[in-house]
């Protein structure tokens, strides 16, 4: 089983629990040794939703073994929002090469939040390319700006505090020179959302399937990213998902990673673009970008020590 | 002699303007277009958009706010490529992004016209 098959099965099972039990569910990360951005951040958006749904006291979770997974949760954000204390203090301890900054979230377009994640990340220690600062900022709001619009319509059954909800995170690695930003929402998804701004010939001519052939959730994808690059604007069509794309396009080992319901749809900077699709759905997008660090700041690659202390 | 103004769009709108609509959010291209805009193209004879010194923009923000001249405020492309004038030191393609908004809304207007 692909590992995001396990997260979705593991996703799955927590909703069972939490929506069948009376008492709160305690996740136990004990034997968790990693855990990818991705995979933490769904997780994290679905427990959030468990919590706004069934109360802040119904999903709790415990400490893990793993020092790096236990900073991870503690920087991001997931320790606050499961209501467990952190027990460890990683900025005395520790220069670790890896900084996570906490999630943010919300159910409007927030003007400031590539912003705030940008001063978050950077601070005052490293500045941000102008040109990739715009770029982020236009990947980042547009991609909230789809969520509000579409990923959850009227019909779509979503409770009180989930509807309209997205995500936000970012972490860098100094170690391998790498800026991570990822962003999900738990709608219906890009597939299902695709077709009813654009009719299914035009969805078909973008990706050169014959009549007939209905795309699968990863072709779906790439059909929103061809026709948005492609098609002339139309009146509250906006460039469809090709926004997303600009921020790569800029940064040479850029890439752009989109997970919606059951495809995948991978853009590097170069150009290449490749789709695929797992047997589960994870119920809802998760858009992930990555950039050199080098590229996008006045990080210098040479100024990470080779012997600077981490828990990596 | 001409007389000409200059919106600087972080100081005279918002550092972070997004989204089309109103239901969108506050800082949206439409009420850019109806408050700042359109008013100083038909008060002046040279408008100049500056867009440094913000946070960025969006495609939607963008399309609105200019294509939107076309579609909703009825000024000719005519009218615009002689008074309206785009600048950005940080970002120089933005130029030919929002050039090619009100090129496209053009002529998706004279399409529809026939």
């Amino acid at each position: 089983m692909l590992q995001q098959d396990q997260t979705v099965e593991f996703i799955r099972r927590f909703w069972a629990a939490a929506s069948s039990q009376k008492n709160c569910v305690r996740l136990v990360f004990e034997n968790t040794k990693v855990i990818r951005p991705g995979a933490m951040l769904l997780l994290l958006a679905h427990i959030h939703k468990a919590r706004l749904v069934y109360g802040n006291e119904h999903v709790t979770g415990t400490y893990p073994s793993n020092p790096r997974v236990e900073r991870t949760f503690e920087e991001s954000g997931f320790f606050k929002l499961l209501g467990v204390h952190p027990r460890r203090n990683y900025k005395k301890r520790h220069r670790p090469s890896t900084k996570y900054i906490p999630f943010s979230s919300g159910t409007v377009l927030v003007n400031d939040a590539s912003r705030k994640l940008r001063e978050a990340l950077f601070g005052s220690e490293l500045q941000m390319v102008i040109a990739a600062k715009k770029r982020l900022y236009r990947a980042v709001s547009e991609a909230m700006l789809n969520v509000v619009q579409h990923a959850y319509p009227g019909y779509f059954q979503a409770k009180q505090g989930a509807r309209g909800r997205w995500w936000l995170a970012g972490s860098i690695d100094r170690r391998r020179d790498e800026l991570l930003i990822m962003f999900c929402d738990l709608g219906i998804g890009i597939p299902r959302t695709l077709p009813k701004l654009y009719a299914i010939e035009k969805i078909r001519a973008a990706l050169s399937l014959l009549p007939g052939i209905e795309p699968n959730d990863g072709e779906m994808i790439k059909a929103g990213m061809t026709i948005g690059r492609s098609q002339t604007m139309e009146f509250n069509r906006g460039k469809g998902l090709n926004d997303l794309r600009r921020f790569v396009e800029f940064s040479p080992g850029g890439e752009l990673r989109i997970l919606s319901r059951k495809g995948t749809y991978v853009s590097s900077s170069d150009g290449k673009e490749s789709v695929k699709n797992s047997s589960l759905s994870i119920g809802g997008t998760l858009i992930k970008w990555t950039v050199p660090l080098s590229i996008v700041t006045n990080w210098n690659p040479k100024d990470f020590q080779d012997d600077e202390l981490s828990d990596d | 002699m001409t007389n000409s103004a200059t919106i600087n769009v972080a100081r005279q709108y918002h550092p972070e303007p997004a989204g089309r609509v109103p239901e969108d959010g506050p800082y949206n291209g439409q009420r850019f277009r109806t408050e700042l805009l359109t008013p100083a193209i038909r008060t002046f004879d040279c408008v100049i958009v500056d867009f440094d010194g913000t946070e960025g923009y969006g495609s939607s923000f963008l399309e609105e706010a200019f294509g939107g001249l076309i579609r909703k405020e009825g000024f000719n492309k005519s009218v615009l490529d002689k008074k309206l004038r785009i600048v950005s030191a940080e970002d120089p393609t933005v130029v030919d992004e929002v050039a090619a908004y009100i090129d496209q809304a053009w002529k998706k207007l004279q399409k529809q016209g026939e």
